[in-house]
């Protein structure tokens, strides 16, 4: 009915696509968010347990470490059918971001220790790099090193999942002095906090003064640190406009049924011009924005170096950020009064796309450097 | 040539990014298809080696004054007597029918049938008596389409395309091409091109305001391509395509006029001089303006396309 071109799936993609559609109907709710939120938990553990025994916390981790080494395309597939339903639990934080950044990384005894617990869902790892409200603001942690270990000072915000983290990923410095590192989050001396998102869960804040952490737990340094970060966050960012893609499938889908049966002065309000050919302009932005994930993620999945998705995945995020909140306010509008209440379904759709189009930055960031990294037509 | 279809949109798009005029190429889109598909033996024998020679030229009658939106309400008749019609009414918006030997069009040939049911598919050559072609001079001075008067007009019999008031169904089977002929990104990139290029020589492209509605624009047009690859995509596995193609059709088309506002809006006062001449120091930034403003219109307006999406793809009730 509203779903993207579908027909030309290849096959195994349309395999994934079935199974965590099918997942979603069965074991997804909106209402989670609801009751996750009253509970002071950012995410449903049992459900996140399903997804290690899936496969699909270790879909991209290379079979080497435990994983399945299939590619984002892979990811995208389920992200937009989980998103769907919504999803608090942090696929995209950890099994996307978290897990390129170590796999990619340079210490050999970290990978060997991390990433098989990340393949089976035993592990909870947040990257945790930004520090101002825009994306690409200056690095202000700065670290001082000292033969067998560094010292780290600063704060990071933003990053996801919020709380019930194993350990942070945590990047310092920036160009040729980059540093990416692993700190489990029992480390003395670390301040965890977090803000809460829109949709209830959590955005993480952690300060550290003067942090002392061993060069063993060093990640990656360097230009080439630089280059891991910023490529594995353009997948990230791919893989939130897929799951953004499902969010705004999902209350598409609320509207349409909900303008099909609503009577009113003796009409299905569905049948009212205005609001079909409004609800045609949202449709259309859907089609932009599911062609958009599907060239993204395939143009990811066959790239062959590091940062060379930077403008695709720019992109996509401007599109799907702001088709998901135009589809989002547009559903509360045509529900009308309960379209505004925290009961009804639509208004969780809402507050879980101010979430997902802020972070990683939201359409206006992402304009802007898809026009400072673009050639000119 | 043969070319599937992915491969003569191909052919197409690359004519129109350098700005190509189309050449009067409904014989080879239009006719010459239905006419593999539905028309008789004879039909194909006698028609589609003109079209391929560029003997035959064909435009499309469809529109009357009475019916352009609503189409199906249609009034040109053609009542057969022994082995003819004669061909009575009034077609309107032709499309360069000053230039064609031929005509495809829509006629009534049953008026006590409900609307639709009474429609045949007619060829018309326009050497038959009581044909007057009137050109329409157009808001940018072009005379780009015609009036056409049926007067007592003889056509054959055998010039019934399919099946006696069969017509309807096959012009909507042509219109699905049609669509996604009209969705094609490459005149949006055109148009974008030149307003980049104008941008760049009147040095507002290094104005913040300006370098932002670009970069929208350039991103609406770049998600334009990947709409239409689905489409393409689609073609491509021989499937049909379905009365979803009509989203292209209100993205590219507006999309375009959106460029082409911007393009106005960037010649400053040059925005208000005619296109008369086109040469390298000419600013002409109506042009694009005019032929934008015109793509909402034909083919189906934006809100008919609207309309059948919201009846046709999400099923909204009536």
């Amino acid at each position: 009915m509203t779903q993207s071109n579908l027909d030309g799936e290849i096959e195994e993609l349309q395999l994934l696509r079935e199974s965590a559609a099918s997942f979603s109907k069965k074991s997804l709710s909106p209402s989670r968010l609801r009751t996750l939120r009253e509970s002071n938990l950012s995410f449903d553990t049992r459900i996140w347990k399903q997804f290690g025994e899936l496969g699909w916390c270790s879909l991209l981790i290379p079979e080497k470490y435990g994983g399945l080494g299939l590619s984002l395309r892979h990811m995208a597939v389920i992200l937009e059918e989980l998103g769907n339903k919504l999803l608090p639990e942090p696929l995209v934080p950890v099994s996307v971001l978290s897990a390129m950044v170590i796999a990619r990384g340079s210490n050999e005894a970290l990978k060997t220790e991390l990433l098989p617990k990340l393949s089976a869902g035993n592990l909870i790892a947040a990257t945790a790099w930004q520090e101002t409200q825009w994306v690409g603001g200056d690095q202000t942690s700065y670290t001082s090193r000292n033969g067998s270990s560094i010292r780290l000072s600063g704060t990071k915000r933003f990053f996801r999942p919020g709380s019930q983290c194993d350990g942070l990923i945590v990047s310092a410095g920036k160009n040729d002095e980059t540093l990416i590192c692993w700190i489990p989050s029992n480390s003395p001396n670390l301040h965890l906090t977090h803000e809460v998102g829109a949709d209830g869960t959590p955005f993480g804040v952690v300060t550290f003064k003067d942090l002392e952490v061993s060069n063993d737990s060093i990640i990656a340094t360097g230009i080439n640190a630089a280059l891991i970060l910023q490529d594995s966050l353009d997948a990230a960012t791919i893989a939130t406009s897929a799951e953004l893609l499902g969010l705004m499938q999902g209350a598409f889908d609320l509207t349409l049924g909900y303008l099909s049966t609503r009577t009113q002065f003796g009409k299905k309000i569905g049948s009212f011009q205005a609001l079909q050919h409004r609800i045609v302009d949202l449709y259309i932005q859907i089609r932009l924005s599911s062609a958009c994930v599907s060239d993204a993620s395939k143009l990811y999945s066959q790239s062959t170096g590091l940062g060379t998705s930077t403008s695709i995945a720019s992109r996509a995020k401007a599109r799907c950020s702001d088709a998901a909140l135009l589809v989002t306010r547009e559903a509360v509008q045509l529900h009308g009064a309960i379209g505004f209440t925290d009961e009804h379904d639509i208004g969780q759709y809402l507050n879980r796309s101010f979430v997902l189009s802020a972070w990683l930055g939201n359409a206006a960031e992402h304009r802007r450097r898809y026009a400072s990294v673009s050639d000119d037509i | 040539m043969g070319l599937p279809p992915e491969k003569l949109l191909t052919l197409i798009e690359e004519q129109e990014g350098w700005g190509v005029a189309r050449t009067p190429d409904m014989g080879i889109t239009m006719v010459g298809p239905l006419l593999i598909r539905h028309g008789s033996d004879e039909q194909r024998k006698l028609y589609l080696p003109k079209i391929l020679a560029g003997e035959h030229i064909w435009c499309q009658g469809y529109s009357e004054p009475n019916s352009g939106s609503d189409l199906a309400s249609l009034r040109t008749e053609a009542i057969a007597h022994d082995d003819h019609f004669i061909v009575n009414g009034q077609k309107t918006w032709t499309t360069l029918a000053q230039d064609a030997t031929h005509m495809f069009m829509l006629v009534r040939t049953d008026r006590s049938a409900k609307k639709q049911a009474g429609i045949s598919f007619l060829l018309v050559d326009f050497k038959s008596p009581g044909i007057t072609i009137r050109p329409i001079r157009n808001v940018a001075g072009e005379e780009e389409f015609c009036e056409v008067f049926f007067d007592n007009v003889q056509v054959p019999l055998e010039n019934i395309v399919g099946e006696i008031n069969a017509g309807w169904g096959l012009a909507k089977a042509l219109l699905g091409f049609e669509r996604i002929f009209f969705g094609s990104p490459k005149q949006a990139q055109y148009a974008l091109q030149r307003l980049s290029a104008l941008a760049a020589s009147s040095g507002i492209d290094r104005d913040p305001a300006f370098k932002e509605k670009l970069t929208q624009l350039k991103l609406d047009v770049a998600d334009l391509g990947s709409l239409y690859g689905t489409f393409v995509d689609t073609l491509r596995r021989g499937s049909l395509l379905g009365p979803d193609v009509s989203i292209l059709k209100i993205w590219a088309t507006e999309t375009t006029l959106r460029i082409a506002n911007a393009l106005v809006e960037v010649a400053g006062s040059a925005g208000g001089i005619r296109p008369e001449q086109s040469d390298a120091n000419t600013i002409d930034a109506l042009s694009a303006f005019y032929s934008a403003r015109a793509a909402t219109i034909y083919g189906g307006t934006s809100e008919i396309q609207r309309n059948i999406v919201a009846r046709s793809v999400l099923s909204l009730p009536d």
